[in-house]
């Protein structure tokens, strides 16, 4: 028997899992004092979130994130992209995390474009991040 | 994914066939296979079948065989009565319902309005529940028809059809009752409540998906007041059936499931709704005992048995129920109705019942039935908790104090 | 043992789609609607019987919008059709469609609508010549022609039918009930704007039909509540019912071919047999009609009455279609043919399903002969002592 089409309807996606058991959220993590926090939310789809990263020095384009989490009051869609984004950002030099695209989370995770609001949510959480670790 | 792996809270979205309704479909359909309006050996023993399970949804209700028009569910039963009403009386059209109605009523009325239709949608207080003296007044207006639901899907909060009932037949106007949820959980007596048409369900009771019924009022019955036939143009054509109310060749496997399903649930419905209710008040206490900033929606005293509306304070509505559904064990409830789920509209049930937008994004809908018993609803409050606690420790600082 | 010969009217399920409905009656019984686990199963098992269908008849399953039965699809076609458009015009139709298409016009009517009757011949095909006329007199909302017709089985010229409405732009809607299973549909090439179907005719379950409509088509629900179907056909979806149509749909594919040659030749069959009775008249005798379809009358006989000693004798047939059945009027099908109203009345159908056998056909010629043979040029009127022997 065929299932053209039920893939469309009915597919879990593939970023539920991330959803289900995110291993990088902020509640699963010890560190206390971060180098940097930002916050954003998106009213429209009820979605907050805060990422917070830990760096290795506190010099130049080359300062690494050694760790990064999240908090998020939102929507499964962005739990999983905050989910995603602290595990890339993790080795990560300033640099590259700044150059991180929306684009980006949506191929990783095969967003839809009605969800995009939840990687541009937490680009936009990363930006006030790394912006709050240059202030210090 | 075998039946042990889910938690079923979701009676009201639909049920599984009650006992005995799968044989009676298998036996229709393979020994009743004849098209019930031929005029042959098996052309009439499928009217035959049709005849009796007439007769099963007509004692159900109080009412007579021959009120019973089956249609293809209770969405095209309440499209059929409320356009079958405004067709037949013409002229000025007005309507009298309640904001909190299903989408099948609300949208049907919208339509009724770009054809010219008055309609008048009474508010809710903050249990769900219509003022009686707002509807005397509506009906002081030339009102055409009343169409209330007796139960809501998303509350399960009862609205007091015997007092809605007799207002109308003082106001001498008809009413129409959508019993989708109501039928085999409360109980319904069409001439004591003064009902003209009676909307009904198959598979929100243990009958199949695809067949429903609308009651309507022939005659005046003998004895107490009933009322007027009530008068109504078929909305689908073609052959004639059913007096005319509805053409369209009779599903006699379909019916006869429905009718099995009237049978069995006529029979154990007091009990099986004490027992509900018990269990369903066992599950909020434990979920209440265990998680902060948990509410129940609709007054305990007017919410049907099998209905457990909570809403939940910090946690985002839609993340709490995909927790719930995808993760394990699944838990299948509902967050708003089933049928307005999947266009992503909020409840405007509660938010009718004076809820904030947030609390209204947040609520899910738990609802028990025949195969809900202490383990299932441990296990789920146990899931509930979980998964509440699980969300809020994402939010971590997010989280409104 | 009943000899079943009323397969127009409907269909016994088949085997093979009662086993494909059973999960969706038992442990699978979710809302195809819920966010579920088990309600994303109903849906995608919905999608699956989408594609079966749209298969069988060559449309895209986004062009299917079900619904509960082929009346319904066809309520749908000209009321829904009706409703989008701003004010009541002109459709034709042909005088030998379903009453499902005849009644809901007559209610357009009431409404408001002009409804005109395209000209038959004698052999109920439609009259080209006329249909273009009709067309070039004025704007028309939309043309209802039945591919192949239930009473008499007459096949219509199709394409010559959907060419005429295209060069005049006017929305074609054919009825294909009938001619699914005993004929062959592919919507793609029909040059129709909108077609419908029914489940229980294909060895499907009663009570699921479907419309097959073209993205363009200016078309409205007429039922409300939820916005099903994309917003065409409200209303909690009928999961075992809709699995039993793309069952028997995928089913029909496989088969279709030697069914409709084994119903062809015991039908032909039959016609030799009947052809060498005195006092039968076939009807569309001269066209080509639905390989199972052979209506007929039989000198000297009221129709009703034939049927009820058709009855006695265990076997089921049908005078005229099964909705008009006990009415007494002759059908409207024939009249528009041209047939006297006498003859009319005497009219029987026999429709064959490929599980018939040699065997039922002549034991049907057998019966028939000896009814026939009794009448021995009896004038009519003779029905009520044939009713009361």
């Amino acid at each position: 028997m065929t299932t053209h089409g039920a893939k469309n309807a009915s597919a879990v996606p593939v970023w539920m899992s991330r959803f289900l058991g995110p291993a990088q959220s902020a509640a699963n993590c010890d560190i206390i004092e971060w180098h940097g926090m930002g916050f954003a939310d998106t009213p429209a789809s009820d979605a907050q979130c805060r990422i917070m990263i830990g760096m290795d020095s506190e010099a130049g384009a080359d300062v690494r994130i050694t760790r990064a989490a999240f908090e998020v009051l939102g929507p499964p869609v962005a739990i999983a992209c905050a989910d995603w984004l602290c595990e890339w950002l993790e080795h990560r030099t300033v640099g590259e995390a700044g150059d991180l695209s929306v684009t980006a989370i949506e191929k990783a995770l095969e967003i839809a474009p009605s969800q995009r609001y939840a990687a541009l949510l937490v680009i936009d959480a990363l930006v006030k991040a790394l912006a709050d670790a240059q202030d210090k | 994914m075998s039946a042990g792996e889910t938690l079923y809270f979701d009676h009201a979205a639909t049920t599984p066939l009650a006992p005995g309704v799968l044989d009676v479909m298998q036996r229709v359909l393979a020994e009743q296979a004849g098209n019930p309006a031929s005029d042959h050996a098996p052309g009439r023993a499928a009217a035959a079948e049709i005849d009796t399970a007439a007769g099963a949804l007509a004692a159900l209700v109080g009412g007579e065989r021959r009120g019973v028009v089956w249609t293809s569910g209770a969405t095209e039963s309440i499209n059929l009565a409320l356009k079958g009403v405004a067709e037949f009386a013409g002229g000025d059209v007005h309507i009298v319902s309640v904001v909190t109605e299903h989408a099948a009523t609300l949208d049907t009325l919208a339509w009724l309005q770009t054809q010219g239709a008055r309609v008048t949608r009474l508010e809710v207080d903050a249990d769900g529940r219509i003022d009686g003296a707002a509807l005397d007044a509506a009906l002081q207006d030339n009102a055409t028809l009343v169409s209330i639901m007796h139960v809501n899907n998303e509350t399960g909060v009862i609205q007091d059809i015997e007092a809605i009932g007799a207002c109308c037949a003082r106001h001498h106007v008809p009413l129409h009752v959508d019993a989708a949820q109501s039928l085999g959980r409360c109980a319904i007596d069409i001439t004591a409540m003064n009902i003209a048409l009676l909307s009904m369900s198959a598979h929100k009771i243990g009958g199949p998906k695809g067949i429903g019924a609308l009651y309507v009022r022939r005659r005046s019955g003998a004895g107490r007041a009933a009322g007027p036939a009530i008068g109504l143009a078929g909305q689908i054509h073609g052959g004639g059936q059913q007096s005319g109310f509805r053409s369209g060749t009779l599903a006699t496997h379909q019916i006869a499931g429905f009718g099995a399903a009237a049978t069995y649930v006529t029979t154990n419905r007091e009990t099986e709704q004490r027992r509900l209710a018990a269990l369903r008040d066992a599950l909020w206490r434990r979920i209440d005992g265990a998680l902060d900033g948990v509410r129940r929606n609709g007054g305990a005293a007017v919410v049907a048995a099998p209905w457990l509306s909570i809403s939940v304070a910090g946690v985002n509505g839609d993340a709490l129920l995909k927790g719930l559904v995808e993760g394990a064990p699944a838990l299948a409830v509902s967050s708003g109705a089933a049928c307005s789920a999947a266009h992503g509209q909020s409840s405007y049930v509660l938010r009718a019942m004076g809820r904030s937008a947030a609390e209204a994004a947040a609520t899910i809908r738990f609802s028990l039935g025949a195969d809900s018993n202490d383990t299932r609803v441990n296990a789920a409050a146990h899931r509930f908790a979980a998964e509440v606690e699980r969300l809020r420790a994402l939010a971590g600082t997010l989280v409104a104090a | 043992m009943t000899i079943y010969f009323d397969h127009n009217a409907t269909t016994p399920l088949h085997a093979d789609v009662f086993k494909a409905m059973t999960p969706w009656l038992t442990s699978a019984h979710a809302n195809a609607s819920s966010l579920h686990r088990g309600g994303r199963e109903a849906r995608a098992a919905i999608e699956t019987a989408r594609h079966q269908i749209a298969t069988l008849v060559g449309a895209h399953p986004s062009q299917l919008i079900f619904t509960g039965g082929g009346t319904e699809a066809d309520n749908l076609a000209l009321a829904g059709v009706a409703a989008a458009t701003r004010r009541p015009g002109r459709m034709l139709i042909s005088p030998i469609e379903h009453p499902a298409i005849t009644d809901t016009a007559d209610a357009l009517v009431a409404a408001g609508w002009t409804i005109e009757r395209v000209a038959v011949d004698t052999q109920g095909r439609v009259d080209i010549d006329d249909l273009e006329r009709r067309l070039g007199a004025g704007d028309t909302a939309l043309v209802s022609i039945m591919v192949a017709n239930n009473e008499t089985g007459v096949i219509q010229d199709m394409t010559a039918i959907s060419a005429a409405c295209r060069a005049a732009g006017a929305p074609l809607h054919t009825d294909a009930v009938q001619a699914i299973g005993k004929h062959g549909f592919d919507f793609a090439s029909s040059g129709a704007a909108c077609a419908s179907l029914s489940a229980h005719k294909i060895q499907g379950p009663k009570g699921v039909g479907a419309l097959i409509v073209d993205r363009k088509l200016a078309i409205d629900p007429i039922i409300h509540g939820g916005g099903h179907e994309q917003g065409l056909r409200s209303g909690s979806l009928n999961v075992a019912g809709i699995v039993g149509f793309g069952a028997a749909a995928e089913r029909l594919q496989t088969h279709r071919p030697a069914e409709i040659a084994h119903m062809r030749d015991l039908r032909d069959k039959l016609e030799v047999g009947l052809d060498a009775m005195p006092g039968i008249t076939r009807f569309s005798a001269d066209v080509e009609r639905l390989a199972n379809t052979c209506q007929f009358s039989v000198a000297g006989y009221d129709g009703e009455g034939l049927l009820m000693l058709l009855d006695r004798d265990d076997i089921a047939v049908s005078s005229g279609s099964a909705c008009a059945a006990g009415t007494g009027q002759p059908s409207p099908v024939l009249l528009a043919m041209g047939i006297d109203a006498d003859t009319a009345r005497g009219a029987i159908r026999v429709s064959l399903g490929p599980d018939n056998t040699l065997d039922e056909i002549q034991r049907f010629l057998l019966v028939l002969g000896r009814l026939a043979g009794s009448t021995g040029g009896l004038p009519g009127g003779l029905s009520a002592s044939v009713l009361t022997g």
